[in-house]
């Protein structure tokens, strides 16, 4: 019972949705949808095609019920959908590696939650999941490419989120996505010094098996073959700056990784054991010091320009051992930072041999030719310098540098030497390595790169794998281990020229990347100069974003001197508060009170008379009728429309027959007429610019 | 426990404010705490942070930060959601006991503000959107199961927009009290009420009621005897008057039904007020402490069903 005049008038209460059963507002519904797509789509190479297949079915499922193209799936649809997904997700997440499986997990597990999208409390666990998710994707990508990508999942992530508590709009509104976007760019600067003055932790235990990275690079054996195979890739081997951007010349590039020690009748293998080397006083000033940035190899050994005399990384110990090779004692999983020194020249100076027999054992058998050869050239006794003249003689005489040598049987080194003479680095350097051996020299072979391409841009240097490269060293009582490169016999082209200019035109050149940049930039000028430039913007990345734990110490150093606890503090707050304090004052500042919606056209209006004559703007409690009078009386030309667009305005304001300024033609038409006369420039109309004040 | 310690809290918060008919809504009074989900995105974030440590990613590192960075800034934001924002309340309505009581306020701010709730302690909350310097009436709904003078409880208003990881909310006091009518219950005869106190008299006829004339209209005469047809012929306001209905007087007494307790005579007279005003008859009204003479018309009413309200009010407490 109520008494009719205590009832009121109920007014427009908004959706309430601060509580986690409100049902979701269709905008909403479509954002997170929009959401999920952006932050699965970019794991599609990482999760099994089924899941790829039933995940988009059913976000198309959502999209179309949604829009109320499609009815919503039947109740037996829905519940059959979960037992087939979770078996699916069982079988194939056991054959994945962790990472991909964890994608698939989440993937699976988010295509679910879409066929219960109804309340806010569903949406929120789908945005805390996509969330998860943009950090996951950077597991897989980290390139620059990714990184905007990411950043760009998380605006729409929390574009989502925002909606779950707006006004519930019909539709997408992407003043959504704005809010988002502000409130992001609100939070870098914090992010930016938390990014830089947070302490990187070692991880708390080990995540990454040596099975989930795939072995590149060189391996700790070389057979015929074995090196030619890797010119077929064009990734990344490392990345090397050096002190002064100062390079060593082309021909002294030699990068080296391992030696072999042990001839199996076939491949080289790296067996013996090297001890750290003891250091020794630097003879001389022409040492090169340089950063590389190692590409994850899956093995122990990381590359040193030859010959190095220290090496040193921010993270874990390195050791140079007696065969002046470097190792960091456990594989390398991850992108890996470190510095060296080392000495150009082509022998180690070292003054004794240990363990002479090892780098002189050989299988007692096979390879009938060689073995009459090097008996020859004991027999002329000639010396090791005439030794190795005869074989390079021999190379250049009728040998063939080829990246497709074809296969050799048995006696491979006789098959090489006297029959095909068609062979790759390793071919050289192996059968040079045997002959000397038998004739009484110890010898090693050793891995590594020779080249590499100088970046202008950026000031580095870029090896990639297909510029690996097996050269032989030999013992000299003059000179300790010296370096051979019987390539340089047959081909000496192979040291003076990038690898690719000489390959660049064979089939197997990069065949595993047949649309390669590389392969067809070389030729044109302007694209091999934007693919350098992108190639030195993509350094700078690796250097100072993702490599940046390796480089943090020192920055931080370099930034503020020794690191105290309170520098960090004052680091961490003095900015933090800096922003928090005009992120306070842009929210909380008051806006020119606004009366009509009209006034907003008439202040349009006086910002842009008053750009050329600051006289002309609306003073402090001028009418805008007076105000159109007195901008009249300055520019006679503009009245007319002035004055149509005044009566409009008038009548809008003061006549509520009249209603509001959207939608009122006659009104934005003559709004827009007086701009466009009083934007027209006054000179073309031989009239003054300025009345006399 | 938890009850001791919420009433003591409540006891200090409603001491805290003085009592006023309009507020500010600034830092001073702003309260700001993570929500349920705001616990839970701190989790996520610290599930990233795990994610970047163990695979020294640093772009995760990346999204953690700005997760971190993201919580704070949204302190601001939804502070500023509330913050600024001005609050008047206005007399409200009086109900029956029951009926739903809403308490008005009227709300303005410089700056438009999004999902703000509205509500009481243990009540529906209401939500709205404010514009930009526009004026908003807000009904807070109330429960009202006492009759008299009821003062408005301590309201809170919070927001969780725009990311709903923080909710912000003020409690607000104010002493603009709503009267509340007793519980309208049918019941009695009406020839009972045909006699002034303790007299006897004839039953009436009331409901035999008869067109009888036109009168012109007087302010404060009930809109559904206005003859509208007539006005709209263009011969002013008249009202339409019935044989019978000035001819008797009635009178609610308290001394009516004495078999009955204290509130049940009171929502018993609440309901032949409010029936012999809708019938258009004169009538008064006899309390111990207080007499009215007959008479029709709303603001007749309300005088009745105030005095019914008030009665002994101190008893009530």
């Amino acid at each position: 019972m109520k008494l009719p005049t205590f009832q009121f008038k109920k007014s427009t209460v908004a959706e309430a949705t601060n509580k986690p059963e409100v049902l979701l507002a269709r905008s909403s519904k479509l954002w997170l949808l929009t959401m999920l797509v952006a932050v699965c789509l970019p794991q599609i190479r990482e999760i099994p095609l089924w899941l790829t297949i039933v995940v988009g079915a059913l976000l198309a499922w959502g999209f179309a019920s949604t829009l109320k193209v499609r009815k919503p799936l039947a109740r037996w649809v829905r519940w059959s959908v979960v037992p087939l997904m979770s078996v699916g997700v069982l079988v194939s997440a056991s054959g994945l590696e962790s990472l991909a499986g964890l994608a698939t997990l989440l993937i699976a597990g988010a295509g679910l939650k879409v066929l219960e999208l109804r309340t806010r409390r569903d949406g929120w666990v789908l945005v805390l999941v996509s969330l998860f998710m943009v950090a996951v994707n950077f597991l897989f990508d980290q390139s620059i490419v990714a990184a905007l990508y990411g950043f760009f999942s998380l605006a729409i992530t929390f574009a989502a989120l925002i909606s779950l508590n707006e006004v519930q709009a019909k539709q997408v509104n992407f003043g959504t996505l704005k809010r988002s976007a502000t409130i992001l760019a609100q939070s870098v600067p914090v992010m930016v010094v938390l990014f830089l003055v947070f302490p990187r932790i070692e991880p708390l235990w080990s995540v990454k098996s040596e099975r989930a990275v795939a072995k590149t690079g060189l391996s700790n054996e070389v057979d015929p073959g074995s090196v030619a195979n890797l010119t077929r890739n064009d990734s990344v081997a490392f990345r090397a700056s050096f002190t002064d951007d100062a390079p060593p010349e082309r021909s002294q590039r030699y990068w080296r990784a391992i030696t072999y020690d042990f001839y199996d009748g076939r491949s080289w293998l790296n067996v013996g054991k090297n001890v750290g080397l003891e250091a020794s006083a630097i003879d001389t000033d022409t040492y090169y010091d340089y950063e590389i940035i190692m590409e994850p190899t899956a093995r122990p050994w990381l590359v040193a320009l030859d010959y190095p005399q220290s090496v040193r990384a921010a993270r874990g110990t390195l050791t140079l051992k007696n065969d002046f090779t470097v190792t960091a004692g456990k594989p390398i999983l991850d992108r890996f930072s470190y510095s060296g020194r080392s000495v150009v020249r082509e022998a180690t100076q070292e003054l004794s041999l240990q363990d002479r027999e090892r780098f002189l054992r050989l299988p007692p058998y096979g390879n009938p030719q060689a073995r009459a050869l090097a008996a020859s050239w004991v027999e002329q006794q000639l010396s090791l310098t005439e030794k190795i003249d005869a074989l390079y003689r021999r190379f250049n005489q009728s040998f063939e540098y080829t990246l497709s040598p074809g296969r050799l049987g048995r006696n491979s080194v006789d098959q090489f030497l006297f029959e095909t003479q068609r062979g790759f680095c390793e071919h050289f350097a192996s059968s040079t390595a045997y002959l000397l051996r038998l004739a009484g020299h110890p010898t090693r072979l050793v891995g590594g790169y020779q080249g590499g391409e100088w970046n202008p841009y950026e000031k580095y240097m870029l090896v990639r794998q297909y510029e690996a490269h097996a050269w032989v060293e030999v013992w000299d009582e003059n000179t300790g281990w010296r370096r051979l490169d019987p390539t340089t016999a047959v081909a000496p082209e192979r040291i003076q020229l990038p690898f690719d200019e000489l390959f660049g035109s064979s089939d197997d050149f990069i065949a595993e990347s047949p649309l390669s940049v590389l392969r067809l930039g070389k030729n044109i000028e302007w694209l091999n100069e934007v693919r350098l430039r992108y190639e030195a913007v993509n350094y700078s990345w690796h250097r100072w974003i993702l490599g940046y734990h390796n480089q943090q110490v020192d920055f931080l150093h370099d930034l503020m001197g020794s690191l105290s606890t309170l520098k960090l503090l004052l680091v961490i707050f003095v900015p933090g508060s800096l922003v928090t304090g005009g992120l306070i004052w842009w929210l909380l500042r008051a806006r020119p009170r606004r009366y009509h919606a009209v006034d907003a056209d008439v202040q349009y209006l006086s910002r842009l008379v008053s750009r050329a004559d600051s006289s002309l703007a609306r003073e402090q409690g001028e009418t805008v009728r007076t105000y159109c009078w007195r901008l009249a009386k300055h520019q006679p030309y503009w009245e007319e429309s002035l004055m149509q667009w005044l009566n409009n305005l008038e009548q809008l304001r003061y006549s509520p027959a009249r209603g509001q300024p959207e939608g009122d033609a006659s009104y934005h038409a003559s709004f827009k007429n007086m701009i466009k006369t009083v934007k027209k420039p006054t000179r073309l109309l031989g009239k003054p610019a300025r009345a006399s004040a | 426990m938890w009850d001791t310690v919420d009433h003591k809290f409540r006891n200090w918060l409603v001491s805290r404010y003085p009592v006023q008919s309009e507020v500010l809504l600034t830092h001073k009074r702003i309260y700001i705490f993570p929500t349920l989900a705001g616990l839970a995105f701190i989790c996520v974030a610290l599930l990233v942070l795990m994610l970047a440590i163990n695979y020294q990613n640093n772009l995760a590192y990346a999204i953690c930060f700005t997760l971190t960075s993201l919580f704070i800034t949204a302190i601001m934001h939804t502070y500023a959601n509330l913050s600024g924002l001005r609050i008047r309340i206005q007399t409200p309505s009086p109900v029956f006991v029951g009926d739903e009581l809403r308490y008005r306020f009227e709300v303005l701010s410089s700056r438009s503000l999004k999902q703000l709730q509205f509500g009481f302690r243990g009540q529906e909350q209401v939500t709205y959107d404010l514009e930009r310097d526009k004026p908003l009436l807000v009904y807070v709904p109330a429960s009202s199961e006492v009759r008299g003078w009821q003062a408005p409880a301590l309201l809170r208003i919070s927001s969780v927009y725009p990311l709903g990881i923080f909710r912000c909310w003020t409690w607000l006091r104010f002493e603009e009290p709503a009267l509340i009518y007793p519980r309208p219950v049918a019941g009695g005869e009406l020839g009972q009420l045909n006699r002034p106190v303790g007299g006897d008299g004839a039953e009436g006829h009331v409901g035999e009621e008869d067109f009888q004339e036109l009168k012109s209209y007087q302010p404060g005469a009930p809109l559904s005897r206005v003859a509208w047809k007539v006005y709209a012929k263009g011969y002013g306001l008249h009202v339409k008057s019935y044989q019978g209905e000035e001819a008797q007087e009635r009178w609610l007494s308290w001394h009516l039904w004495p078999q009955l307790d204290t509130e049940a005579k009171l929502s018993r007279l609440t309901y032949w007020a409010v029936t012999l005003n809708e019938r258009q008859t004169p009538f008064g009204l006899v309390l111990p402490n207080v007499t009215m003479e007959p008479a029709v018309g709303d603001d007749h009413l309300r005088e009745v069903l105030k005095h019914l309200a008030l009665y002994d009010e101190g008893a009530l407490l």
